[in-house]
């Protein structure tokens, strides 16, 4: 295996040992499996009612695109990925990456992995259970999984839930390490891409949100001063997010190589 | 000596905002245990995170072997950095630290588990190597530090107070290993404020104050170059006092103190050749029993107070 890859994934393996049961995450597990404790119970308490399934899957998308996308996964984001570079220079603890024989931007690679894996697992399940569990009431809710569009509309869910991951991370990866205060890019970043359409359309295309939305079964009305926007094709969305996030990381990489170990300046 | 044999720094100054790190630092350091001297805040810590690149100048350049620290995949591979950060990635084991650092270098993960227990006997660690770091006491943090640093067998060691922590006991097999490391041809760099280990073990010093490198080389040689602060040379004998009254037909000497247990003689001397030529002679025309000759004050701490005026104790 490539050398860069195996240092990459060293890198990956060790972020996710120190991180993912540690403390720091009990909020990322709130956001993503509190919807799914309310769904089951709410599952539990409506079982086999006849609800429509268009009603449902109009409720589920509303639920993803402002819950899930706009504040669970965004923020979770923010927290995760920001802290991958501002924790280590805060619990002094960068120097360790920053003197091993590895090019800076396989570091920024290595850790980047590390949060989209944990995130998108994370994230993932959740989409999964939120999503078959708000169908359980339905009479006919294993037919749609089984014969209609049930499984389509759950993998595209899982696929957008994992790029928004993937493209979220590598904003805040970068900013993490640019930004000594990385809530306040979180805040801006979060307002274009939570009131993104508004923006004319130029613009939307600006933000990662236009491209998830695009690749998402359902679109929401967003109430009479949206701007509507045709969705960009599936390929190009998921080429532009994905691109974004390399480009990002890579930039990360490169801020990487110009820091400077100064612990009590920061 | 070829400049891939050397750590070269040109001109380098490092300034944190308006504060002075190090100023107008020219070095060419042969391998060979070199200590790196001086009290809080000279400049010591800052010398040695610009060698490893964890500091980037801001002026000059530093080449350790002929590269540059903005090859890191180069560097690194050469370089071992013992710092004095005391933070640890939590949630893991010093096992776990040495071996993703060996598995970061390339190894296997075979080939880095059998270095990383090599290294960890090679500084005590093996019985708590699977133990979490925050457990560790400062001691056992400092060997994890060691061996994180020797794990890659680098053929420059950077060392920034590597005793602390240390018993008297591991102080001394450490010593041992860095003099090994050195006998090999290895560059070994220290910085200590226990300046009598510093100058068992030391080839040469780098003396710094205020962020200025005031004297550097063997320490022998520096000490013959201060002109202004006559050697001492401690003559242990039975007859001192044919000695003492025998040695001031020379002009170069300026003080002769003897011993009050009547045993010896401390001489200070502007020309500690024709002192001793003069010693052989007045020792055999009066057929006097010598028991020692040694330079009193040619160690890293008396130097550094000749030029500093401070004790050197401490560290930044």
């Amino acid at each position: 295996m490539n050398l860069w890859i195996r240092q990459a994934l060293t890198v990956m393996k060790v972020e996710l040992k120190r991180y993912i049961l540690g403390r720091r995450w009990i909020g990322v597990y709130l956001a993503a499996y509190a919807p799914v404790a309310l769904l089951l119970f709410a599952a539990i308490q409506m079982s086999r009612r006849s609800i429509s399934i268009s009603d449902l899957s109009e409720a589920y998308a509303f639920f993803y695109q402002t819950f899930m996308l706009r504040l669970a996964i965004f923020f979770s984001c923010a927290l995760v990925f920001s802290q991958l570079f501002r924790g280590e220079i805060l619990e002094k603890t960068l120097h360790f990456y920053m003197l091993a024989p590895v090019r800076r931007e396989v570091i920024a690679a290595g850790k980047f992995l590390a949060g989209a894996v944990a995130m998108s697992l994370i994230f993932a399940t959740s989409t999964i259970l939120t999503n078959l569990l708000i169908y359980a009431p339905a009479s006919s809710g294993s037919n749609f999984f089984f014969e209609g569009q049930g499984i389509a509309y759950l993998l595209r869910y899982v696929f957008v839930t994992v790029l928004a991951c993937v493209a979220y991370g590598g904003v805040f990866t970068l900013t993490g390490l640019r930004y000594r205060n990385p809530v306040i890019p979180a805040i801006i970043v979060g307002l274009w891409e939570a009131f993104y359409f508004f923006l004319p359309e130029s613009l939307q295309k600006l933000t990662i949100m236009h491209y998830l939305q695009s690749l998402l079964p359902l679109v929401i009305d967003r109430g009479p001063f949206s701007v509507v926007v045709d969705a960009s094709s599936g390929v190009f969305s998921v080429l532009v997010l994905v691109g974004v996030a390399v480009l990002l990381v890579w930039a990360a990489g490169k801020v990487l190589n110009r820091t400077e170990v100064t612990y009590s300046a920061d | 000596m070829q400049s891939d044999q050397l750590i070269i720094f040109e001109n380098v100054s490092k300034f944190y905002g308006e504060v002075l790190g190090v100023n107008r630092v020219t070095l060419a350091i042969a391998p060979g245990v070199t200590s790196l001297v001086g009290p809080n805040g000279a400049g010591k810590t800052t010398l040695m995170n610009l060698m490893t690149g964890l500091l980037r100048p801001t002026k000059g350049t530093i080449r350790v072997l002929d590269i540059p620290p903005s090859d890191p995949e180069r560097f690194f591979r050469n370089i071992g950095y013992c710092s004095q950060f005391d933070a640890f990635p939590r949630g893991l084991s010093g096992y776990h630290m040495v071996h993703s650092m060996l598995m970061l270098h390339g190894l296997s993960s075979g080939e880095a588990e059998d270095r990383t227990w090599k290294v960890l006997e090679r500084v005590g660690m093996t019985d708590a190597a699977h133990r979490r770091v925050a457990g560790y006491s400062k001691g056992m943090r400092q060997r994890i530090r060691l061996a994180l640093a020797l794990a890659h067998d680098p053929r420059v060691l950077v060392l920034d107070e590597p005793l602390n922590g240390l018993d008297p006991m591991a102080r001394a097999e450490v010593i041992d290993l860095f003099r090994k490391f050195a006998d090999s041809g290895m560059h070994v760099l220290i910085s200590s404020h226990i300046m009598h280990e510093v100058d068992i073990v030391s080839d040469s010093v780098i003396m710094l104050s205020g962020g200025y490198v005031v004297a550097e080389g063997e320490i022998q040689g520096v000490r013959h170059e201060m002109e202004e602060h006559p050697i001492q040379i401690l003559v242990r004998c039975d007859r001192p006092a044919v000695i003492a009254s025998n040695v001031f037909q020379q002009d170069s000497v300026v003080e002769v103190k003897i011993h009050n247990d009547g045993r010896g003689l401390l001489v200070s001397t502007r020309n500690p050749d024709r002192f001793y030529d003069l010693l052989n002679r007045i020792v055999l025309d009066n057929h006097i029993a010598v028991e020692s000759v040694s330079p009193a004050d040619e160690n890293v701490h008396a130097v550094y107070q000749y030029l500093v005026g401070s004790n050197g104790t401490g560290s930044l």
